[in-house]
């Protein structure tokens, strides 16, 4: 495969960000390769109602 | 040829859990991280509970395509300078990466398993109040260079 870019300007005056979280990137500048992956996993099953307990026994 | 990044003011508050602020070039960031979130009524953390290998959500391989095909670029730099006047953070969390300059590769991944435990006589108790969160145990390794 072969690419062409032709970079003009770019002026960016205000950037406001509250947060960045889990595997995120905030990049000024140019990079190669960018490769992100992430789960969030809260199954049914992770609605818990019950007495307080441990999830595994010490042991 | 190189694209120079020029930012005049940044201003970041918080930086936690396996972050990076790079300013300058890199070449390779590569970082994880594996957090297991417990949501409980009560102020109660035993520290010695739920191994990560517990959960799927830990052992479940995630495909990435291999970095193999060879891509030809040919980059012109008309103007050669990205300019940012100014840049307001307030946090980052879990690594994550802010960086002022070029890098080469750059691989992120995150993996989260969040559970609620609600108790049932809590619950009948004072059903009005919603649940705190009162234990996060979370582990974060991250390297660059």
């Amino acid at each position: 495969m072969e690419l062409n870019v032709v970079n003009r300007e770019i002026h960016v005056e205000y950037v406001q960000i509250i947060g960045i979280s889990s595997a995120s990137v905030f990049l000024v500048g140019d990079a190669d390769t960018i490769q992100q992956a992430a789960t969030f996993d809260t199954p049914a099953e992770s609605l818990i109602i019950s007495p307080l307990v441990p999830f595994v026994p010490r042991g | 040829m190189i694209r120079h990044s020029i930012v005049d003011q940044l201003r970041i508050k918080t930086v936690i859990f396996g972050s990076n602020v790079i300013i300058g070039d890199s070449s390779k960031i590569q970082m994880s991280s594996a957090v297991l979130a417990f949501q409980r009524q009560q102020e109660l953390y035993y520290g010695f509970e739920a191994p990560f290998e517990t959960f799927a959500v830990f052992r479940q391989i995630i495909p990435i395509p291999p970095l193999s095909e060879q891509i030809e670029i040919q980059r012109y730099h008309e103007d050669p300078a990205i300019k940012v006047g100014s840049i307001d953070i307030i946090g980052m969390s879990t690594s994550t990466v802010m960086q002022i300059g070029n890098i080469k590769d750059i691989a992120l991944e995150s993996r989260i398993h969040h559970v609620r435990q609600l108790d049932p006589f809590l619950l009948k108790q004072n059903g009005t109040g919603g649940p705190r969160t009162v234990a996060v145990k979370q582990e974060s390794r991250g390297t660059s260079e």
